[in-house]
C-alpha cells in the first residue's frame, strides 16, 4: 500500500495495518495526527512543556508496544487519549510528590505550579496574549479531576461521550466535573469575567 | 439548570478556552520518538521495579545483617562486660614524682637534721633506752607501706599476707629517698618527744 493511500485511511485502519503488517508508514502517520492535539492536552493539564514532550512520546512508545491490545471496538482517538491521560496523571502526581523544580504558587490549597521556561516553549514565538497565560495559571489550579474535563471539553473539543469513555465514567459525571471546573475557573478569573 | 444555561453563564471563559494559543510538538520529536521506540526494542521487557526479586534478596539480606549486628552488640549479652561493673585497670606505667618545691623542701629539712645530728653527736652515743627502742621498730617496718600510705614510722607493724594492694618494686633511688624519709620522720618524733 503507496503512502498515499495511508493518508486516506482512518485512524483505526492505519492501526490495524501496523498491527496486521506492521508498516511503519501507518504508525508515522497515527504520530503525525495526533502529535499536535496530544501536546496541546497535555501541556494544558501539566503546564511545563519539557514533561508534556516526554509525556507525549512515552504514549506513542505504549501505542507502538501495546498495539494488539487495542481494541477495535473502541474509537483509536478513545484509546491514544486514555493512555495519555493515564501517563499525564502519573507524572502530575509524580511530579507533586516530589515538588521537583517547582515552587509554592500563590494560589489556595497549596497548589503548586512550575516555572515556566520560555527557551523551550515553541508557543511564545507568536504573541500569546496575557489572557492565555492567566487562564493556564487558573488552570493549573483547578483540581486535576475537573481539570482534565473541562480541557478535553473546552479545548479539544471532545464530545461529552468521548470523555466518559476516555475518563471510564459516565456522562453525568463528566457535565458535573467540566461544570464544577468552569464555575472554579470563573471565580478564578473573576478579573477577567466580572459578569 | 440546563447544559445550555450553564454554557451560556460561562460563555466568555468557554470560547476564550478554545480560542487559546496551540501548543505544537517540537521539531525533533519524531527523532526522539523513534530513538526512544528503538532503544525500547533493543531493552526488551522490563520487569516491574516494585517486584523485582533482586531488590527483594537485597533487602532481605540487609534486615538479616542488621538482626545478626544488633543481637552481636546488645548491650545486655552475658558475654559483654559492663564497663560500671569492671574493677579499674592498674596503671603499671604511671610514676610519681616529686616536685621541684617539695625537693627543695627536703634538702632543707635534710640539711638542718643534719646541723641538729652534728651538735648532738655526744649525746648521741648515750643515746636513750627509748630512742634506741624506736629506732629499732623503725627499722621493722618496711618501707614500702609507709611510703605508700603516708603513715608516721612509728606505727605498728603491718602484716601484708593476704592483703589486696600492688606491690611496686622501688628503685634503689626511690629506696634512698624512702629511708631518708623515715629517718626524718623518726627524728621529728624524737624531738616531740622531749
Amino acid at each position: 500500500m503507496t503512502e498515499k493511500n495511508l493518508n486516506d485511511l482512518s485512524d483505526e485502519e492505519l492501526i490495524a495495518e501496523f498491527r496486521e503488517y506492521g508498516t511503519p508508514a501507518a504508525f508515522e502517520i497515527l504520530v503525525q495526527r495526533y502529535k499536535n492535539p496530544l501536546i496541546n492536552f497535555v501541556f494544558r493539564f501539566l503546564g511545563d512543556y519539557e514533561s508534556c514532550v516526554d509525556v507525549v512520546q512515552e504514549t506513542f512508545v505504549k501505542v507502538f508496544r501495546y498495539k494488539d491490545s487495542y481494541s477495535s471496538v473502541a474509537k483509536f482517538s478513545t484509546w491514544i487519549y486514555t493512555i495519555a491521560g493515564n501517563l499525564a496523571r502519573t507524572e502530575y502526581r509524580r511530579r507533586k510528590k516530589r515538588r521537583f523544580f517547582s515552587i509554592n504558587s500563590y494560589g489556595e490549597n497549596n497548589e503548586t505550579f512550575d516555572i515556566p521556561d520560555e527557551t523551550y516553549r515553541p508557543d511564545t514565538a507568536t504573541d500569546s496574549g496575557i489572557k492565555d497565560e492567566l487562564i493556564q495559571k487558573a488552570l493549573l489550579k483547578v483540581s486535576p479531576a475537573y481539570r482534565e474535563a473541562v480541557i478535553l471539553r473546552d479545548i479539544q473539543g471532545m464530545t461529552y461521550e468521548e470523555i466518559a469513555e476516555i475518563l471510564g465514567i459516565t456522562v453525568g459525571t463528566v457535565k458535573s466535573r467540566i461544570n464544577r471546573g468552569r464555575a472554579r475557573l470563573q471565580d478564578l478569573l473573576k478579573d477577567i469575567y466580572k459578569e | 439548570m440546563g447544559l445550555k444555561d450553564d454554557e451560556s453563564i460561562h460563555g466568555d471563559l468557554i470560547n476564550d478556552l478554545n480560542n487559546m494559543r496551540k501548543v505544537e510538538a517540537p521539531g525533533n520529536f519524531e527523532n526522539g520518538l523513534f530513538r526512544r521506540i528503538n532503544s525500547n526494542i533493543n531493552a526488551g521487557e522490563k520487569p516491574a521495579v516494585y517486584w523485582n526479586p533482586f531488590r527483594i534478596v537485597t533487602a532481605g539480606a540487609l534486615v538479616a545483617a542488621a538482626a545478626v549486628i544488633f543481637l552481636l552488640m546488645e548491650p545486655k549479652s552475658p558475654s559483654g562486660d559492663d564497663p560500671l561493673l569492671a574493677q579499674p585497670r592498674v596503671r603499671e606505667d604511671v610514676v610519681a614524682e616529686r616536685t621541684p618545691s617539695a625537693k627543695k623542701l627536703d634538702e632543707m629539712i635534710n640539711n638542718e637534721m643534719q646541723k641538729k645530728s652534728s651538735r648532738r653527736e655526744p649525746e648521741s652515743s648515750g643515746r636513750s633506752v627509748h630512742s634506741a627502742a624506736i629506732a629499732g621498730l623503725n627499722d621493722a617496718i618496711p618501707d614500702d607501706a609507709n611510703i605508700r600510705y603516708g603513715f608516721p614510722t612509728l606505727t605498728h607493724s603491718m602484716i601484708k599476707s593476704g592483703l589486696n594492694f600492688r606491690q611496686v618494686n622501688l628503685t634503689s633511688a626511690e629506696r634512698n629517698e624512702v629511708r631518708l624519709l623515715k629517718k626524718k620522720m623518726g627524728l621529728r618524733f624524737q624531738n616531740s618527744l622531749k
